[in-house]
Parts: structure tokens; sequence; C-alpha cells
């Protein structure tokens, strides 16, 4: 047995993985958690013990389920990993952001409304990472919260093919599709949208991105 | 004279740095511990989320704490280490790729133009996606894997079996269709509205 083998054994072994990594964890969220919103106001002297009385519960009672704190952990690595995707995305965009010239009418509003609607776009593509790490952790096998959740999406699925229901929902989800396309044709701007400067503002995002991250103080 | 024969011989064993490295666990367990902990502590630093003001000392502790819980906890999954070594390496030559780019182009002296640096954000987008899609696939499927799959394939079938996929091709192509002629009409007879119209000329006498 190599070195690293035998140090993850012993964590193992410990409780490191499995006890104090969850509880620091999730005592550290919560009592963090309860000091920021102050739910028990700010005038209670003691107020701060029983947060932490509270978290130190808390945190007990989710260490108690094993399989929870296993689907965590898979949950919280593919989660890094995303992230970590995402941080080399902007450090290479960084890079190219310092030599490249900005899009020539950035001041113009029509572009600035179109490069926030892609930053919004770009946001919500970017929380969906929390979402896939939910996928990947309870895809992974074993006995606990993850084979409970995916069932619940297995079940899901099923109930709407063996009553009928996912054909209906299409049907109707192009019904209200066509209806509303009528409606928002009543409404439609008059001017037109110009789908070159559409494309060069969702090119302009990602160093969008990466100047309001090296702007934050 | 001392000749070469003479010379007394080390016994060296050659040992490769990297397994010396990975033996004492700095490969799998030091390196990917500080690089979690250090990316969260920032990102929870960055954001103040369990500081009640900038200078919270106690807020800066929970944040340090809640970095440890989570890189212990992420290491705990295996998977993860073999994700970082296949990827981080990977990742690692598209940025001194990139970084030469960069450095060529600053010995030219020149910016690159606006639409090329778009082209250049979608290339680097899709090199590090499909790195880190090489890496995940670097851990394969294990035998008792997530039913998801065979469930979506199964629903694929249903769809095509049943005919509604067809059905819906239909459908969807007769609305497109629809919205093309509907959409295309309307444009041109507002383009001719705009040609009828003559300039009126008011003569003040």
């Amino acid at each position: 047995m190599d070195f690293s083998s035998f140090i993850y054994n012993l964590f193992s072994e410990y409780g490191i993985f499995t006890f104090v990594a969850p509880f620091l964890l999730v005592f550290s969220l919560l009592y963090g958690s309860l000091r920021k919103t102050g739910l028990f106001g700010k005038d209670n002297p003691s107020k701060e013990k029983l947060y932490a009385i509270i978290s130190i519960v808390i945190a007990f009672y989710y260490l108690y389920n094993i399989s929870d704190v296993i689907f965590t952990s898979n949950f919280i690595s593919f989660f890094f990993f995303e992230v970590l995707v995402i941080f080399f995305i902007l450090m290479i965009i960084a890079l190219i952001a310092d030599i490249s010239e900005p899009y020539e009418g950035d001041n113009d509003s029509e572009f600035q409304r179109y490069k926030q609607s892609a930053h919004n776009v770009a946001v919500g593509i970017i929380t969906l990472t929390v979402l896939f790490a939910f996928l990947y952790a309870s895809s992974v096998d074993f006995n606990g919260f993850g084979s409970s959740a995916q069932n619940i999406i297995a079940e899901i699925f099923l109930a709407l093919i063996y009553t009928g229901l996912l054909p209906l929902l299409i049907v109707i989800g192009f019904v209200i599709a066509a209806i509303y396309w009528v409606y928002r044709k009543e409404k439609r701007p008059e001017e037109k949208r110009n789908p070159i400067k559409i494309i060069r503002a969702a090119e302009e995002v990602p160093f969008y991105l990466v100047e309001n991250l090296s702007d934050r103080k | 004279m001392i000749t070469t024969s003479q010379i007394p011989q080390i016994n060296f064993n050659p040992v490769n740095f990297n397994q010396l490295l990975s033996q004492y666990g700095f490969i799998d367990f030091v390196l990917p511990f500080l690089l979690i902990f250090s990316l969260v502590f920032m990102i929870l630093e960055l954001s103040n989320l369990l500081k009640i003001d900038s200078n919270d000392t106690v807020g800066r502790k929970l944040n340090a704490l809640f970095s440890i819980g989570f890189a212990l906890l992420s290491i705990y999954n295996q998977n993860l280490v073999r994700w970082l070594l296949s990827f981080i390496p990977n990742a690692t030559i598209a940025i001194i790729g990139f970084t030469l780019i960069v450095i060529v182009l600053a010995i030219t002296n020149k910016k690159i133009p606006s639409w090329l640096r778009g082209l250049f954000a979608f290339l680097i987008i899709g090199i590090i996606l499909w790195l880190a899609i090489n890496s995940l696939s670097v851990t394969g499927s294990s035998s008792t894997s997530s039913p998801l799959i065979p469930l979506l394939s199964y629903t694929i079938n249903y769809l095509i079996q049943s005919g509604i996929l067809t059905l819906l091709i239909v459908f969807l192509l007769t609305f497109l269709v629809l919205m093309w002629i509907a959409g295309g009409g309307e444009k041109k007879e507002e383009k001719k509205e705009e040609k009828g119209q003559t300039p009126v000329v008011i003569v003040s006498k």
C-alpha cells in the first residue's frame, strides 16, 4: 500500500471524510447564514450561542444519514469540477481580452440591451451547473438519497408515458406557443431586431463576464 | 592519473519524480485539497456569503472552515482526483497555446479585431468543454449505472414506435411554414405601404 492510499484509508477510518468534513461544511454554512440573516434579532445577547447550538444540532442530524453525506460528496465534487472548467475558460478569455479590440458600437443602446440579455442567458446557463451536479450525484449508484432522487425522475417519465399525458402535454405546448405567438404579434415593436448585433452581443458576453469579475472589489 | 574505470560508480536508482510525488500522496491528496480550498475560499471571500461585513473576522473563519470541509468532502470522491489529473494538464496546454498566440500578436503590435475575438471566445469554450467531457469519460461508467439513460432511450423508442414523433415533426414543420408565410407576407405589405406613400408637401402662400 502506498502512502496516499494509507492517508485515504486513515482518514476514512477516523471519520474525517464522513464526519469531520461534512460537519464543518454544514455547521459553518448554517452558523454563517444564521449570523448574516439575524433571525433572532440584533439586541439579543445570547443569540450567538443559540445560533451555534442550532447549527450543531442540525449538523449532527445531517450526519446521522451516511448516504446523504456521500450524496453531498458526489454533488459538491462534480460542482467543483464544473467551477474549475469555468475558471479555466475565464482565465484564457482574460488573456485574449487584453490584446483584442472591443466591438465598435459598444456604446450603442440597442447593442447594450442585447448584451444585457445575452449576459442574462449566460448566467442562466452557468446556474445550470448546479442541476448537472445534482443529476450526476443522483446517477451514482448507492442505496440512499441518489437512488430515490433518480427514482422520482424515472417515475415522472413513466407516469407521463403510461397515462398518455406526454403527447397531450406536447400538443398543449404547441397550442400555447401558437396562441402566444399570435398574441405577441399584436404587440410587436416597430423597430426590427438586428441579427448581426445579437450575434456580436453573444460574442462579447464572455469578455463582459471577465470584466465584471475583475472590476469586483 | 585516474581513468574512467577507476571512478567509483554511484549506485543511482532512477526514480520517476512523479511517482515519488504520488507515492507520498502529493498528487492524490495535497494538490486537490489546496486547489479546492483556495478556489472555494476565494469565491466565498468575494461574495461575502457568510460575512456580515467586509471586516467580519468570524465570517472569515467560517469561510475557511466551510472551504476545509468542502475540500475534504470533495476529495472523498476519488473520481474527482482522476478528472483533475486528466483535465488540468490538457487545459494547461490550451492555456499555453493561447498565450503563444498572445505573444505572437504582441510582437507584431497588432490587436485582434472585435469579430475575431468573439470567434476566439467560442473556440476557447469549445476546447475547454471538450477536454472536460473527455476527462469525465476517464472514470467510465460503472456496472451499476443510472437507470436514467435506458429510461430516456425507452421514451425515445416509445415516441418513434407510436408515431407521435412523426406527428410532432409534421406539426412543427407546418407551424414553421405557417409562421414563415404569415410573417413574410406582413413584411412585404409593410414595405409596399412604405413605397406607396408619397411625401406630402405643404406649401404656404
